[in-house]
């Protein structure tokens, strides 16, 4: 994704753009969300198994099933789990190339509508980026949506399994993870700052590219070729300096493993993509939603 | 793949990661490292439920329970900090390796002939210089280390077992095999379609990136519900692919799914029946049950790195198509020009950019060194392509290109580099670099001093205006130049080329109209670059083509009138008196 200074920006928050697509194809949206949350939450089976299975090696509790019934537990696990796997990605495809369409379809529309010189308020390999990364990131942020909504779901049923067995080992089990998530979000405008920086040091490099080869001819007059590359390397090595950080950084903090933490870079992607006003994201809101979703990752 | 294959990927990795050797070899500690504390990590769970059990029976134990779990978070949070270093280092090297091969990638393919470049686009180098070696950097950062690492991850766990039980042990291994196949297996079947995906989307952006390159075309030609039909066509194609694509990733995670529920059952099995036996404690059965969870981890992650081989070739193989290409022009003799300035002589030379279309046909002319030489023509006589090719961005078809001071020197005998430094150009619009003043007058030569660069711009007249730049010669040009008004980047391109002190002067002048003070300070410049040297220009007006002592006019190709101009401008039959007459800017622009 390219940031450009001084094209327009729209005015639809990134959010209202998101639930139109949505409302495009209600019924593929939901089947998504329920073959996620099937497959998801099908996933505390076999760590329920697990647990009678080892009462009943241990003889810590009274055995309330015998092995073979275990074992039909997982299988049945299993095929449930198949069936929401098929129904999500049956549902997630068709939602996200139909919704890149129709965004596209509209773009080239308004474009073709408005006259030559106003049309394009970038190059035409710039409005490739907007058509190709942009139109992509939107409808996998509305399914990501999902993938929200059946952790939020798995960790509920996992906290009140965890509760009904005892209250003081959930409490201690959730502190740690607490503390994980405040780090998170406090690294998470860190990140941000790593990203943008990142990401503008990429752009100097391809456009420095394009600036190259759109001057080759004038390059070769000058014999410049070593001292262009030259630059090119200063550019180049900017961009290493800035990329390095980020995803050691996250690894530390375990955003990537952390979906709280992942939302706020999402949707901070998604309102990239949408270049809406709304860019800034202050992951803190989510917090208290994503304590649950984070419990038992 | 092919062996030979393999062989070009390895002398690749070798080529690039060489000058990389320590970050290398500390990757490769750190990733062994991580290994290791998989492999200990659940003997501390193990030892601390059976300690834990135990105590149960046989009274307090709590002071060994604590250790163990001071121990067994000890080393998860050094494997977090061990992997939060491989994963810097890493990326460093991704990073290092592929900017070293972006940098040699770029050299090469700017050092091509025109002829490239015209047939590749800005948009297009963008692809190949960056876009293709993205998908390379995971080769050089991670590949071998972390197949290496995982298969070791693998036969660490069976061998640990083996201390438990053979049997387990040889019925995980079994297990391995029967994954390690069926991944393989799956990511073979669903190459073919992740390929068609690529090839299906990248019609479609071409499609669109054609279309977006030609609006107006477009709405003049009422082409608008055609364009559409086909954005139509192309989204439906790349949806069909991606279904079938979707139905393929639906075998694979099932099979997933499936492999995951096989060795719970064998963990289980195994486990239930060794301990039934009292052959092996809760904690063994515990270790069992936690190994084979994680066996499918490195196993993925194995097939993984393959599918990520598999787009590095690609990559490769469009880097290498890249490198095989030579530049028409060849060097064929290191003969020197002589210092000063130099006499220009073209003989029967003709050149078409496609050979049965000449642009030049037999131009035969002579100009002697100091003299200058004004060059008429209407748009498309050939008039550039004649400048192009002194500095071999091309070379002709037939005849031959002399320059020299006494004898003649034939340019394709010169070195390349040193003809280019002989000659000094002025194109009608001045390339100029998203970069410092200094960089765009220097062409980043850090070698240029300041001390060299702030006469010229005295002599240039140019002191004014970069005292009026906020940052003087560090000031930042923005994109294109759009910060400088045509007049201030051809004055830029001016002091280049006198930095650059050249035996020979090209002057494409730029047609457009600029306000009075510029123009005269051009044309100052103009004077004062022409001095003691020998110049060519491609004149759009009357004051410049008064500077000439020779005139040159060109009619498709041809030189349609070639002599001394106030000859010509006296001889009332002469096709430069009836210019003059009928004034030059309607006739030439």
């Amino acid at each position: 994704m390219t940031i450009q200074q001084g094209a327009p920006t729209p005015s639809m928050p990134t959010w209202q753009l998101i639930l139109r697509l949505i409302r495009f194809q209600p019924w593929r949206f939901l089947y998504n969300t329920v073959g996620y949350s099937t497959m998801t939450v099908s996933w505390l089976i076999p760590g329920w198994v697990s647990r009678e299975f080892f009462n009943s090696v241990s003889g810590q509790a009274p055995a309330a099933y015998s092995f073979w019934s275990l074992i039909i537990l997982l299988l049945a696990g299993l095929l449930i789990r198949l069936g929401g796997m098929f129904g999500m990605i049956k549902a997630n495809i068709p939602f996200s190339y139909r919704s890149q369409t129709l965004l596209q379809k509209n773009m080239l529309g308004r474009i073709l509508e408005l006259p030559g010189a106003a049309a394009l308020p970038e190059s035409p390999g710039a409005t490739i980026s907007r058509f190709r990364e942009d139109v992509n990131e939107l409808p996998w942020f509305a399914l990501w949506l999902n993938n929200l909504i059946g952790n939020g779901l798995f960790s509920t049923v996992a906290l009140i399994i965890m509760w009904r067995i005892n209250p003081t080992m959930t409490l201690v089990a959730f502190a740690p993870l607490a503390l994980i998530v405040l780090a998170a979000n406090a690294g998470t405008s860190r990140i941000e700052k790593y990203r943008t920086a990142t990401r503008v040091a990429g752009g100097q490099v391809t456009s420095f590219i394009a600036e190259i080869f759109g001057a080759a001819q004038a390059v070769q007059v000058a014999r410049a070729e070593k001292q262009v590359i030259g630059h090119f390397a200063t550019l180049n090595e900017q961009r290493r300096k800035s990329a390095l950080l980020d995803p050691p950084l996250q690894r530390a903090i375990g955003v990537d493993l952390y979906p709280c933490g992942q939302f706020g870079h999402r949707y901070h992607s998604a309102a990239v993509g949408a270049r809406a006003p709304d860019q800034k994201f202050y992951g803190g809101r989510f917090c208290a939603l994503c304590l649950l979703s984070e419990l038992l990752h | 793949m092919k062996n030979d294959m393999l062989q070009r990927y390895a002398k690749f990795l070798v080529q690039y990661l060489r000058p990389l050797k320590r970050q290398v070899a500390l990757l490769a500690l750190l990733i062994f490292a991580t290994i290791g504390l998989q492999l200990i990590n659940p003997q501390i769970i193990r030892y601390f439920i059976d300690t834990a059990l135990a105590a149960g029976t046989t009274g307090n134990q709590t002071t060994h329970l604590i250790w163990a779990a001071i121990t067994f978070i000890a080393a998860a949070l050094v494997l977090q900090g061990i992997s939060v270093v491989a994963t810097y280092v890493g990326e460093d090297i991704g990073w290092r390796a592929t900017n070293h091969l972006r940098n040699d990638l770029a050299l090469h393919c700017l050092s091509l002939d025109m002829t490239f470049h015209n047939n590749h686009t800005p948009g297009e180098m963008i692809e190949r210089i960056d876009g293709d070696i993205i998908d390379i950097a995971v080769f050089f950062a991670q590949f071998i280390l972390r197949v290496l690492g995982n298969v070791l991850l693998l036969f660490g766990v069976i061998l640990v077992l083996l201390r438990e039980d053979w049997r387990i042990s040889s019925a995980l291994a079994v297990y391995t095999v029967i994954s390690l196949i069926s991944f393989y297996y799956m990511r073979r079947i669903a190459i073919p379609f992740w390929e068609a995906n690529r090839q299906a989307a990248a019609d479609l952006f071409s499609f669109l990136e054609e279309h977006l390159s030609g609006t107006e075309d477009i709405r003049a030609n009422g082409a608008v519900n055609y364009v559409m039909r086909n954005l139509f066509k192309f989204s439906q194609n790349r949806l069909d692919r991606e279904v079938q694509g979707g139905d393929k990733e639906i075998w694979f995670v099932g099979m997933w799914f499936v492999l995951y529920t096989l060795g719970q059952l064998v963990a289980f099995s195994a486990g239930y029946w060794q301990f039934s036996q009292g052959l092996i404690t809760v904690g063994t059965v515990y270790l069992i049950v936690y190994y084979t969870d994680r066996i499918l981890q490195p196993l993925n992650e194995i097939t993984n790195q393959f599918q990520n081989v598999q787009k590095a070739a690609a990559g490769i193989n469009r880097v290498e198509a890249l490198y095989a290409l030579q530049s028409k022009i060849q060097e064929e003799g290191d003969a020197t020009l002589p210092n000063g300035s130099l006499t220009v002589g073209f003989a029967d030379v003709t050149f078409g950019y496609v050979a049965e279309e000449p642009v030049l046909r037999h131009v035969s002319f002579e100009l002697p060194r100091t003299q200058i030489l004004g060059v008429l023509g209407r748009t498309g006589s050939g008039k550039t392509t004649l400048t192009r090719l002194l500095y071999r961005l091309y070379d002709p078809t037939n005849g031959s290109i002399c320059l020299g001071a006494g004898e003649h020197v034939d340019i394709r005998q010169v070195k390349v580099d040193e003809l280019r430094g002989r000659i000094g150009m002025v194109t009608q619009d001045v390339q100029l670099f998203r970069a410092s003043v200094r960089d765009n007058l220097t062409f980043f030569n850090a070698e240029i001093s300041d001390e060299r660069i702030h006469p010229v711009i005295d002599e240039l007249e140019l002191r004014e205006w970069i005292d009026r730049l906020p940052n003087g010669l560090d000031t930042e040009l923005q994109a294109e130049g759009s910060s400088l008004s045509a007049g201030e980047a051809q004055l830029l391109a001016f002091t280049r080329v006198f930095l650059q002190d050249p035996g020979l002067i090209i002057l494409d002048e730029a047609s457009s109209r600029l306000d009075p003070a510029t123009e005269r300070l051009i044309e100052r410049a103009v004077g004062k670059l022409l001095q003691n040297r020998t110049g060519i220009i491609v004149a759009h007006r009357l004051s410049t083509v008064q500077r000439a002592d020779n005139i040159l006019i060109l009619q498709d190709g041809c030189i349609q009138e070639y002599g001394e101009r106030e000859q010509l401008a006296n001889d009332v039959n002469s096709r430069f008196y009836a210019l003059l007459q009928t004034g030059l800017e309607e006739v030439l622009v």
